[in-house]
């Protein structure tokens, strides 16, 4: 369960309070500036709140910084680019998302451990990515970085997934597809997931709780 | 022409400067990071291995120390970088900077110390071999680094800081490990260096950083390889065509070139491969 109390960034969100009780789709729209982004690197850590308090499953996790939260927060960010490593391969981002939440020892991050993991989770996206694990991640399409990106925030167990407009940057056909992903992916993940997006047409497809902001508070819909 | 003498000497003061080359790529290339300090901790790691020496110590010993005391300029560099948020480059420079003092004041306020009757790693001959398994030893243990769940780590920092966040990596702690890594080797490299031409002079980091980094573009220039087990030899083999290069530009009568204009051939070397590269980029 996630469990904003009182939070206020800058103007941006003031005194807001959220309830998001465990395995819940929750979908977050409103107009540009108006604090979704915001709301997002808040839980994750990427920016810190003036006051208030953020709680995930019991544990207070306000004062902790980004990658400290990564254990129980993953991120798939709007931007592809930003969301991977261009200049390294997809077996090398898909390492490292991999270790995310655990300690990065001094041992080789290539096994076939990881590798029949990699294959299957990829395999998901029927891209043929599975057999593409040396490929460098700047070679593949902007659709195909951001269905990566999905994979890589499912990879390891986290507590709550936060999509921010994941298909912003993309084409209407494509972003059709990463969106049909990013549904089964929930659909078989059960996690607590926030999304914000812009989309009318996926919001039509998807029947689940939706919150708006507005002048820094959220509302119900 | 060379003679055989004078290329083994290109290839021992290349593969010693490999070491430090290999500390260049671990910041700029590695965790991107624009680290100036290398001049200053070279000849700090020259200064406490060449004290150590004068006084009798192993010199096994005085390069270790060399090792610990580069990596304490690479820890305060990213100190200042990190935690009192100076930009990259000044930190590097006005640690580089204040490392003129604190090296003179190491050397006893001597501006050179030259030991050509103390023990040093070379005096009991086969200096080749010896340096050639110092090298060996640190390129596998760089090499295998960059290979594993920390290293992977430590490169992500270098190409998009945000991702390395939000994957669960203390990038502040990374930087911090980066830069203390890369100045131990090159404090190690001026450690190695001063035993190996017999005197320590205040003045002879200037240059380090050019000399690495033009190892390490000549590398990549001349041998494309992806493999990362190998990314760290080839800094290596870098620094020795390097120093081969010099060598010939040197001594070719044609060129009608001296000794003191090894500066202005070591920039133009390096302007010339940037551009090729950069041409290379534009027409792909």
């Amino acid at each position: 369960m996630l469990r904003l109390n009182n939070i206020t960034v800058r103007n941006t969100l003031v005194d807001l309070n959220l309830i998001i009780n465990k395995g819940e789709f929750v979908l977050v729209t409103g107009d540009n500036g108006a604090g979704k982004t915001t709301l997002f690197n808040t839980i994750s850590g990427h920016v810190f709140p003036k006051s208030g308090t953020i709680v995930i499953d019991g544990q207070d996790v306000s004062s902790l910084p980004q990658y400290a939260r990564a254990a129980v927060v993953s991120n798939v960010l709007q931007d592809p680019r930003a969301g991977t490593v261009g200049s390294m391969t997809i077996r090398e981002n898909l390492n490292i998302a991999y270790m995310r939440g655990k300690c990065r020892k001094l041992i080789p991050s290539n096994s076939f451990v990881r590798d029949d993991l990699y294959r299957e989770k990829l395999s998901i996206l029927k891209m043929d990515l599975e057999n593409r694990l040396d490929d460098y991640v700047e070679n593949l399409s902007g659709g195909q970085r951001q269905a990566l990106s999905i994979i890589m925030s499912i990879i390891v167990d986290s507590k709550i997934l936060l999509f921010d407009e994941i298909t912003a940057a993309l084409d209407p056909k494509t972003s059709d597809n990463i969106m049909r992903i990013a549904r089964e992916v929930m659909a078989t993940e059960h996690k607590t997931c926030l999304m914000i997006t812009h989309n009318v047409n996926h919001m039509d497809q998807m029947s689940c709780r939706r919150l708006v902001i507005k002048n820094g508070k959220l509302n119900e819909r | 022409m060379l003679s055989v003498q004078e290329l083994m000497t290109c290839l021992e003061v290349g593969l010693i400067y490999g070491i430090a080359a290999i500390g260049i790529y671990l910041t700029f290339r590695t965790i991107n990071f624009p680290d100036l300090t290398c001049d200053g901790s070279f000849v700090l790691g020259a200064a406490v291995s060449s004290v150590m020496l004068k006084s009798g110590q192993d010199p096994y010993m005085a390069m270790a120390l060399a090792l610990v005391a580069g990596g304490m300029a690479g820890l305060f560099t990213g100190i200042l970088n990190v935690y009192l948020k100076i930009e990259d480059l000044l930190s590097g420079i006005i640690v580089a900077f204040m490392m003129y003092s604190v090296n003179l004041r190491i050397m006893g306020t001597n501006p050179n110390i030259a030991f050509m009757d103390d023990v040093t790693i070379f005096s009991g001959g086969y200096s080749t071999i010896k340096i050639a398994i110092i090298v060996s030893a640190l390129v596998a243990l760089f090499g295998y680094l960059l290979i594993t769940d920390f290293g992977l780590g430590l490169r992500s920092i270098g190409q998009n800081k945000r991702f390395a966040s939000i994957c669960g990596i203390n990038v502040k702690a990374m930087t911090i490990v980066g830069l203390v890594a890369s100045n131990a080797l090159i404090g190690m490299c001026g450690g190695l260096f001063t035993q190996y031409q017999g005197f320590c002079d205040i003045t002879q980091g200037v240059g380090t950083l050019v000399i690495g980094l033009a190892s390490v573009i000549i590398g990549e220039k001349l041998l494309k390889i992806k493999n990362m087990l190998l990314k760290v030899l080839v800094c290596v083999l870098g620094s020795v065509i390097y120093r081969i290069f010099i060598a010939f530009a040197i001594h070719s009568d044609a060129l009608g070139l001296r000794t003191q204009d090894l500066n202005l051939i070591t920039g133009i070397l390096i302007i010339a491969i940037m551009c090729s590269r950069r041409k290379n980029a534009a027409s792909k």
